[in-house]
């Protein structure tokens, strides 16, 4: 595994894919760091939260090449034929996206030196968005890596994490669409006006559930949801077994 | 021949059998794991969901104060209180109105037994809501949209967002008051104290006088388990009957003939009266002189000049009318503290006549080196300040008997006007004084009620000294540009070296 998480990480630098990576970072990060700053106050939890938001452009451009650039070159015949399960294929390469985001990250670690150093606060509170923020990183990463793994294409890995990604940031506009589209429907079936409405309702709090966006908004108040992070985990462990099973597909469908 | 075609045709059959084996354990197996992940993830979220959730905020925010839970506690098992919010519940809370008050609901209900629930019903979807929590109507709670309405045993109360937050009401930020205190619990907490306990007295607040503003005062009487009404200036002014306290704060001008006349009955009668003035540019000609002949009848005079303190250990900023003030020590048991904070006060006297049977003492003091001076619309002084000397900016009187007369008279506002509670906020020592007198006023009749302190907002604020213009400026090219360039370089220079491998 170690291996593998060693190729993989450093063949980020051995490419412009790093530091691409790392620069529109340093970028979005710094603009959000500015703009606070500039305003004479700046709260790191917000910064963190608000990068959330850039999940969807930063996962694509990181896990893209994970599978897919193995599979166009037929190098990935190794993960079959060498003595390394697939299970450690796919931690090693999360493993190496995940530890870029760190260094990435590291943008976020001299803002807050800078900020205690101009006379800011980073609280308890902060650090708890830090927290979140790896967490949501793992479960992108591995959303990332699964549409890397379904296809030979770097491209198209990119578009399918892109747009998984960004379904989960409109999860909530999304379940109020379904609700609304419940409720008409019920309605139009000749159900009762409060029970359809009650059915929608119920359908769009489904759906809103499954907002991670939401799940961890409250945490740049200082809110920490333990329930939010075994969400995060459980939805990033799931893509790491479809992962595994779209691997292991080639292994049987070849037999 | 036809014996390899018939192995062959096994071997393929076998084949494809263990295939559609796999292939029908791996889609079972990734059903299974999301049916595991769903109902693992929702009984979390269901039975440890709030217990799991800590309040990590600085000033304690997202939870409920140990007095709460106290109170909550002393209710019955059975006690059912219903918050309800008259709209969706909002998504994302962060930068709205709700930020610190959704989160904190939440901890209600976490630490309340079962005694608490919160809910969210939109009256434009549920219009049966109003009816159901406001059967005769009169809250209007059609209008109210936005709103929290806490019902129990039938009775409600409406508490607006705007009514959870102290505002700084000098400095306008974006269009809007900058918040500069949490009252979410303060309101919340009392309201329900309130529609649990009953109102112990009822106080009139006079209005139409061109007064400063009170809300406030509402607010804290009503935290005291007070009923606040208000009492219109009119021409048929009456002071209603079940009047306990009447407070008139802030007056710019003079009250009229027929009130005059009320209220002296009001008080020959017994009644308790709380009158704050002071002396600004507004009223400097101004001389109150019925409300001057009202509280004559108590012995004391409010005179027609401002106090100027000379004494630079009392003024705050450099300022002469912006000072400390000493609680007199017949009072020191009001307020935590002696020293309190008044600015542009009138000057409060002591007079002999006419009233034997009615005792004035001091309540507040100004050092022994301040003056009162008379100023013009100008601002600008035109008699008096050669007298120094110790002077009143406040005083309280008490007629003898069972149940007698009681005023208190302060010289300035800032012990009820809205911009400085606003400004300073409920937990401001002059509040606590503003309560003792209040409590003074009401004896036994109400309760010590709920001691909830507003929370102070988060604070994130950079040295100012420090974050000046050039440092964004530096912050905008260090971290938006030379590393981000840097960056790009490397890239570059790494494609170049390496395009050719």
């Amino acid at each position: 595994m170690y291996a593998i998480f060693k190729r993989e990480f450093l063949s980020y630098f051995r490419s412009p894919v790093g530091y691409v990576a790392i620069a529109i970072f340093s970028f979005l990060s710094g603009f959000i760091f500015y703009a606070q700053f500039s305003d004479g106050a700046v709260n790191i939890g917000s910064e963190v939260i608000a990068l959330r938001s850039f999940f969807v452009v930063i996962v694509p451009i990181i896990t893209m090449g994970l599978l897919s650039e193995d599979k166009k070159r037929g190098t990935d015949i190794l993960y079959y034929t060498t003595p390394v399960s697939l299970f450690n294929v796919v931690v090693g390469k999360v493993l190496a996206a995940f530890t870029l985001y760190v260094v990435m990250f590291l943008n976020v670690i001299i803002h807050i030196f800078v900020t205690i150093g101009f006379g800011g606060t980073f609280g308890i509170g902060s650090f708890g968005t830090i927290v979140v923020f790896f967490f949501m990183a793992f479960m992108f990463i591995s959303i990332g890596l699964f549409a890397s793994a379904i296809t030979d294409s770097q491209i198209i890995s990119a578009i399918v994490s892109f747009i998984i990604i960004l379904f989960t940031q409109l999860i909530s506009q999304f379940a109020g669409y379904i609700g609304t589209a419940v409720n008409s429907i019920a309605s139009s079936l000749g159900i009762k006006e409060g029970l359809a409405s009650s059915m929608g309702i119920a359908i769009k709090n489904a759906v809103a559930w499954l907002d991670p966006f939401a799940k961890t908004q409250d945490f740049r108040l200082g809110i920490f949801s333990v329930s939010a992070l075994v969400f995060l985990v459980s939805v990033g462990v799931l893509f790491l077994y479809l992962t595994f099973r779209v691997l292991e597909k080639k292994r049987w469908s070849q037999s | 021949m036809i014996m390899s075609t018939n192995n062959a045709k096994q071997q393929k059959k076998s084949s494809d059998s263990r295939a559609d084996k796999l292939k029908f354990y791996s889609i079972g197996s990734v059903v299974l794991l999301i049916g595991i992940i769903l109902l693992v993830n929702v009984l979390f979220d269901g039975i440890f969901g709030k217990a799991l959730t800590f309040d990590f905020s600085d000033s304690g925010q997202n939870s409920v104060s140990q007095d709460s839970i106290n109170y909550i506690n002393t209710l019955p098992a059975d006690a059912k209180i219903r918050v309800v919010g008259l709209f969706d519940k909002p998504e994302q809370v962060s930068d709205t109105q709700y930020q610190y008050i959704v989160p904190l609901l939440d901890d209600y209900v976490k630490n309340s037994n079962g005694r608490i629930s919160v809910e969210y019903i939109n009256p434009v979807t549920h219009p049966t809501i109003i009816t159901q929590l406001d059967p005769s109507n009169s809250h209007d709670l059609a209008s109210k949209n936005g709103c929290y309405v806490i019902e129990y045993n039938g009775k409600i109360k409406v508490v607006s967002p705007i009514d959870c937050y102290s505002y700084d009401e000098q400095y306008l930020y974006q269009g809007m008051y900058y918040v500069i205190g949490n009252n979410t619990e303060f309101t919340f907490t009392n309201a329900m104290y309130v529609l649990t306990q009953g109102y112990s007295c009822k106080a009139y607040v006079v209005t139409g006088l061109e007064e400063e503003g009170v809300e406030y005062i509402t607010k804290i009487m009503d935290s005291m388990s007070i009923e606040v009404a208000e009492l219109q200036v009119s021409d048929n002014f009456v002071i209603p009957e079940d009047c306990d306290i009447l407070v008139l704060a802030g007056p710019n001008t003079d009250i009229t003939e027929k009130m005059y006349v009320a209220m002296t009955d009001y008080i020959s009668n017994g009644g308790k009266m709380l009158i704050s003035v002071n002396y600004s540019l507004k009223n400097v000609g101004e001389n109150y002189v019925r409300l001057n002949k009202l509280t004559n009848q108590m012995n004391i005079s409010i005179e027609p000049s401002l106090i100027s303190e000379n004494d630079p250990g009392y003024q705050r900023g450099g300022y002469t009318v912006d000072s400390v003030v000493t609680v007199a020590d017949e009072f020191s048991s009001y307020s935590s503290i002696r020293l309190l904070h008044s600015t542009y006060a009138r000057s409060i006297k002591a007079i002999s006549n006419p009233n034997s049977g009615a005792k004035a003492s001091p309540l507040l003091l100004t050092s022994n080196n301040a003056s009162a001076v008379i100023v013009d619309q100008n601002g600008n002084a035109v008699a008096g300040s050669d007298v120094t000397g110790q002077f009143n900016v406040a005083m309280y009187a008490a007629n003898e008997g069972a149940d007698p007369a009681k005023m208190f008279v302060f010289g300035t506002l800032n012990f009820t006007a809205d911009d400085y509670i606003g400004a300073y906020g409920l937990n401001d020592s002059n509040v606590d004084f503003f309560r003792s007198c209040i409590r003074e006023l009401a004896s036994s009749k109400t309760s010590n009620g709920l001691n909830i302190m507003t929370k102070s907002v988060d604070n994130y604020s950079l040295d100012k000294n420090m974050s000046t213009t050039s440092a964004a400026t530096a912050m905008l090219v260090i971290f938006m540009i030379v590393i981000p360039v840097l960056l790009i370089a490397l890239a570059v220079i790494v494609y170049t070296k390496r395009k050719n491998l």
